[in-house]
């Protein structure tokens, strides 16, 4: 299917949904890789509504199947039972207003294409003129702070730097619902504070509803307004944990708050406790 | 700098010794078979100009038109085989078996079949030089990276824009070094081609010389094939370090 994504057609989409409906809903999904004997049940009985603008970070152990959700939850992969709804509709196959930020970012990018070019990638198939594609491209590059780089190849650039070109072309697509994939694993303290404050700044400029997974209770503590707590095999949401920092965050006060360090206590806590269960 | 001076010896400078070495050793030269280079450039000169248009432009033409039949084909079946692994499965013991045969033993298959034309030229030397860049691509097309395709996916990305855009540069790398042997089959075949049912063409000019004992001539059709070869490989390697150069190494 060959479909030609507008501007106006992402707006239609979010004004056909009932106003009151949540961006993100998963019902009973369960997945299961592989067929009969051979296979293996890695999600169970996942429940969990996002809200619009809402950012949900997902935590939980390495190989608990936090790819495999967010998988599921963009639409390219089929859950085995149970049903995503994105903005009221039922998702088969990747809906149009959500964009992803993949795990294994630098792979995710065209080596053969240059930094703008690769930005630009998803808008060629937006009824946009050149100009205004440029212009974009060239906005978006400017709020991940890449304008001087915007004629090297990926490879030429450090592993911040390519994560930062992913987000960007993310973001241009315009989603309004945005999923990542641990997107900040590899990165150094201070280029991940960075880029965590870069991405709290874009869902306050552009309203997006973001699910960002990571390893990082500190991380998923400070970005978010919900952690959920994913473990067990096959895993379950084991606890949601509410965060109720004032905004906007910040990398200094916030991470000083009583408040801080009794959340990331709590999540801590979940995850041993899932641990032990099983 | 410095490799830009050793680039200019290997272009030039050492050519130039081999040819001048060649010249003045050969210069008195009594041997019917190695004839004074002095001998082989006069009869070079011969040739031209008529032999150009009678040996040359026929040769080239089929060797041009034989080898983007074959790379034509040899992209399109290895992007369609390499992506489907049940076409892959099924045809792959008739590829094997196909590309074992030596091209050269089609020729008078295609002798009798079609005549000698240069519609049966073109047709060896497509048929015989396609195997290369066929399992080349298919290795291509198969190690495509998937979070690749997922990104096509995700921002709906249209058919000719996947193919043209993130297929067929992914497998780039192997799809050109698999036209690289293609080419060199190529080159082969068009000399063998013109060697046996033929009026014309530089592997025809080469073989009359032979049944003549000509051995000035022999020569000369050689270097200019030789040539020819050496000309079309430069210009291979220089497009592909363009269509590479996101690869940066090379
Ligand atoms: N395509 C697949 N086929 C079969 N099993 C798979 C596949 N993808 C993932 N799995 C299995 O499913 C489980 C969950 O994998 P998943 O990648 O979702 O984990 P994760 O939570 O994202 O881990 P990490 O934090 O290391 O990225 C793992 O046990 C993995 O081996
Ligand atoms: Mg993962």
């Amino acid at each position: 299917m060959t479909s030609f994504t507008t501007e106006s057609s992402i707006m239609d989409t979010v004004q056909e949904a009932a106003p009151s409906s949540p961006a993100l809903e998963v019902s009973r999904l369960a997945k299961s890789y592989g067929k009969r004997e051979a296979a293996k049940q890695v999600l169970a009985d996942i429940t969990v509504s996002v809200a619009r603008g809402e950012f949900v970070c997902v935590v939980g152990p390495s190989g608990a199947g936090k790819t495999t959700l967010l998988r599921c939850l963009s639409g390219l992969l089929e859950p085995t039972t149970g049903e995503v709804l994105v903005n009221g509709h039922a998702v088969d196959g990747p809906p149009d207003e959500l964009a992803v930020v993949f795990q294994d970012y630098s792979r995710s990018l065209l080596p053969w294409m240059k930094v703008a070019a690769n930005v630009e990638f998803p808008l060629l198939e937006k009824k946009m003129s050149k100009a205004e594609r440029k212009a974009l491209v060239g906005q978006m590059l400017e709020a991940v702070g890449l304008t001087q780089h915007a004629g090297k190849y990926p490879r030429e650039l450090s592993g911040g730097m390519q994560q930062r070109v992913a987000i960007a072309r993310a973001l241009a697509y315009r989603p309004t619902i945005l999923l990542m994939d641990e997107p900040f694993a590899s990165l150094d303290a201070q280029t991940r504070a960075e880029l965590e404050d870069v991405v709290l700044q874009l869902r306050d400029d552009f309203g997006v509803t973001i699910v960002f997974v990571t390893h990082d209770i500190d991380e998923a503590v400070y970005l978010g307004d919900r952690v959920v707590v994913l473990s067990g095999t096959p895993a379950t949401v084991s606890e949601i944990v509410e965060v109720c920092f004032p905004t906007p965050r910040d990398q200094v006060t916030t991470k000083a708050l009583p408040e801080f360090g009794a959340i990331r206590g709590e999540v801590l806590t979940r995850i041993r406790d899932a641990k032990q269960q099983y | 700098m410095t490799r830009r001076l050793i680039l200019v010896a290997e272009l030039v400078a050492l050519p130039f010794l081999l040819v001048t070495v060649w010249w003045f050793s050969s210069a008195g030269s009594s041997s019917v078979f190695f004839p004074p280079l002095q001998t082989i450039l006069a009869a070079l000169v011969d040739w031209f100009p008529e032999g150009v248009t009678r040996d040359v432009v026929p040769s080239v033409v089929n060797l041009l038109a034989g080898y983007a039949i074959a790379v034509t084909a040899g992209v399109s079946a290895g992007m369609v085989l390499g992506r489907v692994r049940a076409l892959e499965d099924a045809f792959s013991p008739i590829i094997q078996f196909m590309r074992s045969i030596p091209p050269a033993a089609l020729l008078p298959f295609f002798i009798l079949a079609m005549g000698p034309t240069s519609t049966m030229r073109i047709s060896v030397i497509a048929v015989g030089a396609v195997w290369p860049t066929l399992l080349s691509t298919i290795d291509g097309a198969r190690g495509i990276e998937p979070a690749l395709l997922d990104v096509t996916k995700i921002y709906k990305t249209s058919r000719l824009r996947r193919i043209f855009k993130v297929l067929l540069p992914a497998a780039s790398p192997l799809i050109l070094a698999g036209m690289k042997t293609s080419l060199a089959f190529a080159i082969i075949l068009v000399v063998v081609s013109e060697m046996l049912a033929s009026t014309a063409g530089i592997g025809y000019f080469i073989i009359s010389s032979q049944q003549y004992f000509n051995l000035p001539d022999l020569w000369a059709g050689t270097i200019v094939m030789g040539l020819l070869g050496y000309l079309l490989s430069e210009l291979f390697f220089f497009v592909e370090r363009r269509l590479l150069a996101w690869k940066g190494e090379i």
